[in-house]
């Protein structure tokens, strides 16, 4: 596989891609750009796939490579361990941490301040949300997220 | 005249780590505490350090490929200016790789982090030997298994240890020389570099 980068194209893409506000075949420069992210995501994970067949065959125990700007992990991801819940009780309270979440009932929240004038209950917080784009790309039947 | 500072990664790091009684404490061997984690690791250490003198290989924990012309527990000390020497001890040394072994739960990578790498290849690239790769072979001697990381040692990481050591140096100094610990307890016996290294 070939995989042929030009930065001028890219910036050339970049500085076009307002077009789809005013044609709607200003979508094939967005679909442009997010085929050449596929197409590095693709070369980045053979890369990747490259490193650990390599890396296996020079040291199989190999866990990290860290140079100048680089750092190279080959390591698992996810809790080391996990709670068997059937059997919390007959588990040492030491050995684990109990977390309490709290999550805001949007529906209750907007159903309290219909009814009481508007006003936001206390203990809630209204945070400002900055607006962002996000651009979805349909493939036939697939989707791309940005 | 003022005395020197002899410095070794693991005071450094005690020192960069704001932990200066247990600094100072090292440093003038004032306490002494093996726990036995720590009686572990040095039971290892012993074991690995026989076998590479005895068979010229790794130890069988970091795979047993054969070595070149190995050096192990190479004591290495240099004089970074009038005020400081940089000392520390490197478990093996071969064909340009400097290599520390780490027992315990903590994975090798996290080792790679910290500047005890960059700071041996320093004392090493300063003693005049060829460096290019720092490793740090780590056995988990709870679960059975090893690994390993490497770290490139560049001019950059020659750089920034220099840059660690004096800085973290110059507070250590400094403070013993403000409260006068130097003359209360001594300053470490200045030892001749043991030049027998014990080769295999």
């Amino acid at each position: 596989m070939k995989v042929v980068i030009d930065t001028d194209q890219i910036t050339l893409l970049k500085d076009k891609a307002d077009k789809i506000f005013f044609d709607p075949k200003g979508e094939d420069v967005i679909i442009e750009l997010y085929e050449l992210q596929a197409q590095i995501e693709e070369a980045i994970k053979q890369a990747k796939l490259k490193i650990e067949t390599e890396g296996l065959k020079l040291d199989p125990e190999f866990s990290s490579i860290k140079s100048d700007r680089i750092k190279i992990m080959y390591r698992s991801y996810g809790s080391r361990y996990k709670i068997d819940q059937s059997r919390i009780n007959e588990l040492d309270k030491s050995l684990y941490k109990t977390k309490t979440t709290y999550v805001p009932d949007v529906k209750a929240i907007d159903s309290y301040i219909e009814s009481n004038d508007g006003k936001i209950p206390l203990g809630i917080e209204s945070p400002d949300r900055i607006k962002q784009v996000s651009i979805k790309i349909k493939d036939d039947e697939s989707e791309v997220k940005s | 005249m003022n005395p020197k500072l002899r410095a070794s990664y693991s005071v450094l790091d005690s020192w960069s780590k704001g932990r200066y009684e247990e600094c100072t404490m090292f440093y003038f061997k004032l306490r002494s505490f093996t726990s036995i984690q720590m009686a572990d690791g040095k039971d290892y250490h012993e074991l690995w350090r026989k076998h590479v003198l005895k068979t010229k290989t790794l130890p069988h924990e970091f795979g047993s490929r054969p070595l070149v012309d190995p050096k192990v527990e190479l004591k290495l000390e240099v004089s970074l200016g009038d005020w400081i020497d940089l000392v520390g001890v490197i478990d093996l040394y071969d064909d340009g790789i400097i290599a520390d072994y780490k027992t315990g739960k903590k994975n090798s990578s996290e080792y790679v982090e910290t500047m005890q790498l960059p700071v041996y290849g320093l004392l090493a690239k300063l003693s005049d030997m060829k460096v290019n790769v720092g490793k740090i072979f780590h056995y988990d001697q709870y679960e059975k298994r090893s690994d390993q990381s490497m770290l490139w040692l560049t001019k950059k990481t020659s750089k920034e240890a220099l840059e660690w050591v004096k800085t973290n140096g110059a507070q250590m100094h400094e403070y013993f020389l403000n409260e006068g610990l130097y003359e209360k307890f001594g300053n470490r016996v200045p030892t001749r570099i043991d030049e027998e290294v014990e080769e295999a």
